[in-house]
Order: C-alpha cells, then sequence, then structure tokens
C-alpha cells in the first residue's frame, strides 16, 4: 500500500507522542506523521509542504508564534493582532490560498467546540473539526471519512 | 342717596379711586362742600423731629369744584386736623377765620370757599393715624349739631369701609397678577412659553402692579442661573424713560448697587419715605438699612419733577419707593420695586409694602413654574438625543467590532458630536487618554480651537493633533481633568475665574468660562478623561453632570471592549478551554496505560509519572481558576501560615520540581534544580528565634505558577533554579525561582502582575493561559504580608522572580 503522509500541526509534544502512539495503535503501515510545532514553523516550512503536499492535516487551533530564543522572529501584523487564538486557521488559510494545497482534507483538532469555528469551518471547503476528548473513535472515523483510502490501513 | 346707598357703593369699588367717590357721597349726605381723607404719613422721626409730630397727607378728597391743587399737607402738631388726630377727638372749625388753630393755607381755602370745617381723627386697622375733615363753604350756625352728628357717624364708618376698599385692591391685584400668569401658560398648562412670551407677561404683571398702586414705575428683575448673563436681569419695567443697555439692568445682588441690590443681598424688604431727601434721612435709613446706599442712577429726582411738573425740588411731593425680594424657597430669585407714588397720599404706606410682598411672592412661584418646566423640558430633551447618540455610539463600536478592532479617533469624534448636543455651546473638547509609560494623560483626540502664539485663532479643521501636552495622572493635579481622572468623579465648574469652585483649573484656554471634565472608566479600569468646555457664562444645567458621566463610562466600556479585543482577556468559558487540555491528556494517558497493560508494553511507571504530573497539573489550574473566581468575587484569599523549616521547605519543593521535570518535553532539554544548600538561611533564621510562616497550600500553588513560566519562558537547553536566601537586612526570607529565558525589561515589573498582561515577547511564545500566574502569586503574597519581587532580567538573559515572606522575632520566656 502506499505510504501516506499525515502532518500534525501541535505544539504539545506530548500530545503529539500520544496522538501518534494512538494513531499507531489504530493503523498499520500509515506512513509518516510530520510535525510542526509553531505557527512560525508552519510558515517557513510552506514551501516545503507545498512541493510535498501531505495527505491529511491535523492542526491544532491555538499555537505559539515560535518558541523562545534568544533571537525571536518578528511576527506579522495578524498575529500581533489575533494572538495564538486563531494561528491554526491562519495555518489552513495558508494551505487553501495555494493551489497546490487546497484541496487536501484538514482536520481542525482542538480542544474548542464547533461552535467557536463554525465560522472558519464553513470558510474552507473540506475542512472539518474534532473536538479533543478522551475517546480517540470520532478522531479515527473522521479521518476515514476525509481520507477514504485510510480504511484499508485499519487494524 | 341714604346711608345705605352709600355704603352699597362704597363697597362696589375696586381701586383706590373709589375712595373719592366714597368721599362724594358723604359730602353729598351731609350736605357739606368737600371732604378730605387724611392720613399721618410713616416719615422718619429726624423730619418728626423736625416738623414737630411729624405731617398729615391727603389720602383722598372730593370737592364740588374739582380743580387740581398744588400739594397739601399739614403739620400734626400745629393745625387744626392735627389737633384731632393728637387728642384724639372731633376738632370743629366754626369760622376759619377765627380758629387758632387752623393752618392758613389761604390758597386751599379761598379756592374752596372754605369757611367751616369738621375734623374727625381715625385709627386705620394697620394701626397708622388720621382724619376726616368735611368742608363748608358757610361758618357754622348755632344748630349744627344734627349735622356734626350726621359727619361723626359717617366718620365711623370711614376706617371701615376704606379697609375694605384697600382689602378689594388687594386681592384684585393678586387675582390680576394670578390671571396673567395663568393664561399665557406660565402656570397649569402643559406648554412651556417662550422666553420672549414670558417677558410680555412680566411686563402685564408690572404694569397691573404699578396701576394697583399708582406708581410711576414697576421694575421686575429676577435671575435666571443658566443664563449666560451672570446676575438678576430687569424682565419688565413700567419705567417711563428708556433704560439703556447697561450694568444697570444686571445686578449680581450686592449691597453696593443701591437699594435693589441691598434688597437682593439681605432678602428684605425697604421701604423709603422720600428718596429726595435721603441724604437728610441718612442716619435714620441706616439704622434701618444697614449699608444701604444710592445714588440716584436712574434720576429718579428728575423723573418726579417731570411726573408733578415742578422745576425745583422743594415743590416736590415725596419720591417715595419700595422694594420686596422674590424668593424661590429659601433662593433668591429676584426682587419687585415701585417709585414714585403718583396720587396722593404720594407716598408708600406699611400695607403698600405688604401686598408688594404678596406680589412678590407669587412672582417667585410662577418664576419657579417656568424655571422647572423649562428645566425639565431641557433635560428631555438632553436624554432624548443622548440616548439617540449612543445608540449610533453602540451600533458604529459594534460594527468596528466586527471588523476586529474599535477605531479610537472615530470613536471619539462620534462622542464629541454627543457632547455637543448636550452641551450645544460647547466648543472646545478633548479626550485625554492614559499613558502608562510616562504615567500622565496625554491629549489624544480634540475638537475645538486654540489660540496661536499670536493670539489669532486656529480653526477646528485645522487642528489634526496637538503638540504633545500632558497633564498628572497621579500626584498633585494640574488641571481639572487631571483632577477628575485621580478621584473618578465628574467635576462640573460654573466658573473656571473662581477659584474657589476650580482650584486646579490652568488656563490653556483664555475664552473658557464653564467646563465639564468626566472619567472615562469602566469598573475599577480608568482609560483617561474627557472635558467639555463652553465660552458661555451662566450655569450648566443639572442635568449636564448626569448625562456626561453617563458618557464618559460609556466611553469608558467602549475602550475596555477595545482593550479585552486586543488582549482577548480571560473569561470563564476560555479557562475551561484551557482546563480541558491537561484534564483530557490525564484521562488519555490513564486510557492509554490501561491499553499498554493489555498490550503488554514496557513503560508502566513512566506512564504513571506522567498521570501523577499531569493530574498535578490539572490541580495546578484547577487552583488558579478557584483563585480567580474567588478573587473576582471580590474575596479576599485566606492564608493559613504555619512554622516551616528548611527540610519542609526543601521536601515540599523538590517534590514540586519532581513534578514538572517530567512535564518538559524532552526536546527541549530544560532542567529543573533546586539549591537546597541556599535553604541553609532557614536554619539560621531557627537558631536566631525567628521564623518564617507561610501556608504551604498557596506556597506551593505560587511555585507553581512560577515555575510554568519559567518552564514556558525560558529557552532550549538551560536550567531553571529554585533558591532561597533572605533579604532587607535579614528581615525577609524568599524563595526565588531563576531561569534564562526570553526578557523582562524593568519598565515591565509592575505591569507583570497586572492580570492579564504579558509582555509582547510573552505573547509570541504560548497558546495557553491568560497571564494571570503572576497576578495571582502576587495576591497570594499580599495575604501573607509579603512580596513578589520580580527583578527584571540582567544583561546575561537570567530572570529572577522572589517570593519574599516576613520573618517574625519569637518571644524568649524568661
Amino acid at each position: 500500500m502506499k505510504r501516506l503522509k499525515v502532518l500534525i500541526v501541535e505544539d504539545d509534544r506530548r500530545q503529539y507522542d500520544m496522538l501518534v502512539q494512538e494513531l499507531n495503535a489504530y493503523f498499520h503501515g500509515l506512513g509518516s506523521y510530520d510535525l510542526i510545532e509553531t505557527e512560525h514553523d508552519f510558515l517557513h516550512n510552506m514551501d516545503q509542504i507545498v512541493s510535498d503536499p501531505p495527505d491529511l492535516v491535523l492542526v491544532d487551533v491555538m499555537l505559539p508564534w515560535t518558541r523562545p530564543t534568544k533571537k525571536m522572529p518578528e511576527p506579522p501584523e495578524e498575529v500581533k493582532r489575533e494572538r495564538f487564538f486563531r494561528a491554526g486557521v491562519r495555518c489552513v488559510k495558508r494551505l487553501r490560498e495555494r493551489q497546490e494545497t487546497q484541496n487536501i482534507p484538514i482536520i481542525l483538532y482542538t480542544i474548542l467546540g464547533r461552535s467557536d469555528l463554525s465560522q472558519d469551518i464553513e470558510l474552507y471547503e473540506n475542512v472539518t473539526h474534532v473536538q479533543k476528548t478522551k475517546d480517540w473513535t470520532t478522531l479515527i472515523e473522521k479521518m476515514c471519512e476525509v481520507v477514504p483510502v485510510l480504511h484499508e490501513y485499519r487494524r | 342717596m341714604d346711608l345705605v346707598g352709600l355704603i352699597e357703593e362704597t363697597l362696589r369699588q375696586e381701586e383706590f379711586e373709589g375712595l373719592s367717590l366714597m368721599l362724594r357721597r358723604m359730602v353729598e349726605y351731609l350736605d357739606a362742600e368737600g371732604a378730605i381723607l387724611w392720613e399721618v404719613a410713616p416719615a422718619s422721626k429726624v423730619v418728626e423731629e423736625k416738623a414737630e409730630g411729624g405731617y398729615l397727607f391727603t389720602v383722598a378728597h372730593w370737592f364740588y369744584e374739582e380743580q387740581m391743587y398744588a400739594i397739601h399737607n399739614l403739620p400734626v402738631k400745629r393745625s387744626a386736623t392735627g389737633r384731632a388726630v393728637s387728642l384724639g377727638k372731633p376738632v370743629i372749625v366754626e369760622d376759619v377765620r377765627n380758629d387758632p388753630w387752623v393752618n392758613l393755607d389761604t390758597t386751599f381755602l379761598e379756592r374752596f370757599k372754605v369757611e367751616a370745617f369738621f375734623s374727625f381723627p381715625l385709627q386705620f386697622h394697620d394701626g397708622s393715624q388720621g382724619a376726616i375733615n368735611f368742608y363748608f363753604d358757610e361758618p357754622l350756625d348755632r344748630f349744627y349739631e344734627p349735622i356734626l352728628e350726621d359727619a361723626r357717624g359717617i366718620a365711623d364708618l370711614v376706617p371701615g369701609l376704606y379697609q375694605v376698599i384697600q382689602d378689594k385692591v388687594s386681592f384684585n391685584l393678586i387675582r390680576d397678577v394670578n390671571d396673567l400668569f395663568y393664561e399665557a401658560g406660565v402656570v397649569g398648562k402643559d406648554r412651556r412659553i417662550s422666553e420672549k412670551e414670558l417677558s410680555t407677561v412680566i411686563k402685564k404683571v408690572c404694569m397691573q402692579v404699578s396701576k394697583a398702586f399708582e406708581a410711576a414705575e414697576t421694575t421686575i428683575i429676577l435671575e435666571d442661573e443658566y443664563n449666560e448673563r451672570d446676575g438678576f436681569e430687569i424682565r419688565g419695567t413700567t419705567w417711563p424713560r428708556q433704560i439703556k443697555q447697561s450694568d444697570k439692568d444686571i445686578y449680581k445682588g450686592k449691597k453696593e448697587e443701591g437699594i435693589s441690590g441691598w434688597c437682593l443681598e439681605f432678602r428684605k424688604p425697604v421701604r423709603i419715605f422720600d428718596l429726595g431727601h435721603f441724604d437728610r434721612d441718612r442716619p435714620q435709613i441706616e439704622k434701618e438699612y444697614p449699608g444701604l446706599t444710592w445714588d440716584d442712577p436712574l434720576d429718579i429726582v428728575g423723573q418726579g419733577k417731570r411726573i408733578f411738573g415742578v422745576t425745583s425740588e422743594e415743590a416736590l411731593p415725596p419720591l417715595s419707593y419700595m422694594c420686596a425680594p422674590i424668593m424661590m424657597g429659601d433662593k433668591t430669585a429676584g426682587a419687585i420695586r415701585c417709585s414714585i407714588a403718583t396720587k396722593a397720599p404720594y407716598y408708600f404706606a406699611e400695607r403698600e409694602l405688604e401686598l408688594l410682598k404678596l406680589v412678590a411672592g407669587r412672582i417667585g412661584q410662577a418664576w419657579r413654574s417656568w424655571i422647572n418646566r423649562r428645566t425639565v423640558e431641557w433635560e428631555n430633551e438632553r436624554w432624548q438625543d443622548v440616548v439617540r447618540h449612543v445608540q449610533q455610539l453602540n451600533t458604529l463600536v459594534r460594527d468596528q467590532l466586527l471588523e476586529g478592532s474599535i477605531i479610537e479617533e472615530q470613536l471619539c469624534k462620534e462622542v464629541f458630536e454627543t457632547a455637543s448636543v448636550v452641551l450645544p455651546d460647547a466648543s472646545i473638547m478633548d479626550v485625554r487618554l492614559y499613558d502608562e509609560v510616562h504615567d500622565c494623560l496625554v491629549f489624544k483626540y480634540f475638537r475645538g480651537w486654540e489660540y496661536r502664539v499670536d493670539g489669532s485663532k486656529r480653526p477646528d479643521d485645522e487642528i489634526k493633533m496637538l503638540k504633545r501636552r500632558t497633564s498628572c495622572a497621579s500626584g498633585k493635579p494640574d488641571s481639572i481633568a487631571s483632577y477628575a481622572y485621580q478621584i473618578g468623579e465628574i467635576q462640573v465648574v460654573h466658573d473656571v475665574s473662581n477659584r474657589e469652585q476650580a482650584p486646579h483649573y490652568n488656563e490653556i484656554f483664555p475664552e473658557v468660562r464653564q467646563l465639564v471634565s468626566t472619567p472615562i472608566q469602566a469598573g475599577h479600569n480608568s482609560f483617561g478623561v474627557l472635558t467639555v468646555r463652553t465660552t458661555k457664562e451662566g450655569r450648566l444645567p443639572k442635568h449636564v453632570a448626569t448625562i456626561f458621566a453617563l458618557i464618559g463610562q460609556q466611553l469608558g466600556l467602549y475602550f475596555q471592549l477595545n482593550q479585552l479585543l486586543k488582549e482577548q482577556t480571560i473569561t470563564y468559558d476560555n479557562l475551561a478551554h484551557q482546563l480541558k487540555s491537561p484534564a483530557n491528556q490525564a484521562f488519555k494517558q490513564i486510557d492509554g496505560y490501561l491499553k499498554r497493560l493489555k498490550r503488554g508494553k514496557k513503560h508502566l511507571p513512566d506512564d504513571l509519572k506522567m498521570v501523577r504530573s499531569l493530574c498535578a497539573q490539572f490541580i495546578g489550574f484547577t487552583l488558579n481558576v478557584n483563585l480567580f473566581a474567588a478573587l473576582g468575587q471580590g474575596k479576599t484569599i485566606t492564608c493559613n501560615a504555619e512554622e516551616h523549616t528548611k527540610e519542609d521547605i526543601i521536601d515540599l519543593l523538590e517534590e514540586w520540581a519532581e513534578e514538572n521535570r517530567i512535564l518538559i518535553p524532552e526536546k527541549q532539554d530544560k532542567k529543573l534544580l533546586v539549591r537546597k544548600s541556599s535553604f541553609g538561611v532557614v536554619d539560621r533564621l531557627w537558631q536566631d528565634n525567628r521564623r518564617t510562616r507561610i501556608d504551604r497550600e498557596l506556597f506551593v500553588h505560587a511555585i507553581n505558577n512560577l515555575l510554568d513560566n519559567a518552564i514556558k519562558y525560558c529557552f532550549n537547553g538551560t536550567l531553571i533554579t529554585i533558591s532561597g536566601g533572605l533579604m532587607q537586612e535579614g528581615h525577609m526570607f524568599y524563595t526565588a525561582v531563576r531561569n534564562y529565558g526570553i526578557p523582562i525589561q524593568e519598565d515591565e515589573v509592575e505591569k507583570c502582575k497586572r492580570r492579564g498582561w504579558r509582555s509582547e515577547a510573552a505573547w509570541n511564545v504560548v497558546a495557553e493561559g491568560r497571564g494571570i500566574g503572576l497576578w495571582l502569586v502576587d495576591r497570594i503574597m499580599k495575604a501573607h504580608d509579603g512580596t513578589l519581587e520580580i527583578i527584571p532580567t540582567r544583561s546575561n538573559d537570567l530572570t529572577e522572580i522572589r517570593l519574599c515572606f516576613p520573618i517574625q522575632t519569637l518571644e524568649v520566656s524568661s
């Protein structure tokens, strides 16, 4: 089977680790789970994403701009104005602005509820929402729904 | 006419002229030649002393020979009539040529062919004395007794009939004044009449009063405190000569302004018998009305000569004057005055003054009614306008919020527009906003004009932004706006030149007369101050303060909304989101642990540790939420402080360091270290019988917040240390958390303790929390009577935060 690539945009490493563990428990031989932890890293890697688009993107909504370092990159005005609260949505917007990534299925995987994000979801095609709960099955089902081929990788 | 007819006809009389008719009927009844009703004039004691008992003046007269004659008065002590008054019994002059008491005014005697007369003394109902004389054109014969008896009977009726006419005149005057006000709509109707209509009514009242008192002048002076012409203004007068528009028609209510001024200042009625002899009577006048001055500003003496057709002052009758204050409750609203009685007896007696006071009372009621109605109308109009404008403001703000932020300049422009509706004469307005960097109020938005250096004005549309002016936000206020901001209360100044009213006024705009400064605040948050100025004099209506206070609060709300929008300050919903994350993770981890058990994986101890740490973090969040909620409800933190040894503190810190180490992602390579040796100071304190008392749970919570911050903000691959020490020469014990990370600048130190505040650098590196950690820690330390010390980042990127606890010395028992 073809190796699929799942891009996970998540600032909490522990959550990423847990997520990968669970996905590996549900899917076999899926492929890779690439991680981007900050919005700056996402922008920085945009060219890479466009040139080699993933099959699915899981995006946390609340992301920091960057990690603390001595020379931190200056955020754009949009980030200064809106802060981290909709960082993931900005990442989605950038994906949809590029032809190569216009149709990639995106799941906003966040603790925010659907009502918090309905406007953002409705703006773009093929963007859905799964709220982070202790139950993984909702996420798994949604992943299979938006990327039907994943059914073939289920254990 | 018989006696009954005489009485009936007299009772029908409505004016003082009716006295003449009464006398006529009496003369006809007695078949006499004429009659004079006399009154002892209420002149000054000086005059009495000089004139030996005072003078009798004619109140009314009637003769068959209806001719005008010169002013006729009689000295009390040197006339037959005066003798009747002095003795209190009738005097019969059988033959004027032979009676030594007859005052030989031959002009009068010859003109009216008087040969004999009866003089009957009278006591009027107000206590004054007088007489009625019946004159005959023939000497009395021996059989005059019947006529005398008839005359005596009629004389007995005179005081009563006179009083009836007086009462009727009084009643009619009050009724007429009432009717004038009612018909004009000053009272009793729904519509408020205009100021012009009111002036017409007042003029009519003056005319009515003048007619009743037969006064040459009646003038009504009233104050409208909201009028720009500050003072008591002449509202109506019957003064025959045009009064020039000058200072004379505005009174400030001071005794130096003549008789009216004295009446206004002291709120007492004044009656002067004869202004023509003011200087002569000054000592008596000074006794009755201390400080009263008069220099005939309206040329009353000259006017008197014209009215009476005389050229010399000696020929003038008394130029009488009376003035009564018009009151609205206990406030002086104005005065009414009458001068120059044009008909006999040519003076105003006490009864006239009493009537004038009644009229003044009626005018005061009508004036108050009109003022109140106008005030209510003004208020209603202003409130309607304000509500409409606030609705527009709300719509503007809502639309801007949907766009993403409130545009302050546009908002303030709309607020200025609203302010100009409330205060149509407002010409200069500004919004000053608090600049926390420089701790001052900065002029941000402005409407109006300003003087250039050369004195010329800059028109409004040239003003874009003033040069950077500031006002003090703390310390001694340097302006009214500064004062309003500092005390958080609106300031309304009706006269900026009055230093008592406006001690903080600083004259940026020389033409300003009144101003309002209202703080822009929402709850406990102050953003700045709105100031509105007018160049008009007068007094701002009471509703102005209420409305502007509302505008200040509304503006404060908008600024707070804007701030919340920028900072997206936490709500409980947001906190709930934050709370779900570690809770979810903890649950998931437990699930994962159970599944791994089933699958036979080998990382159980690590999994258990992780679960425990996540739960600890969850507990930390819960504590934060609980504290935050309690403080938000105004509760204080309860501190159950206990003594702690060095070992207590170290054990506690190491345990929590262990919890937090596990939560640091390995990739970040951040280390936690407790410097145990530094806590040796606690041992030394114990040795000196000194203790540091700490609430364990709160201490843990504080440390947890500091470590949470340190982990978030420190650079990868660096060390976070926890240590202890003494400061302030050994009076405080501290626990410090140090890390190398994003800097805290010196000017950010105090801001860090503010709820919801974060530096720009901090905003860029977190995706959680709401900036309440240090705020809570600060409150925890205050509950300990301690402090939270934030030491700004040094050049090597090291930041230190200390929890400082007071040390107590135990009393050593002997």
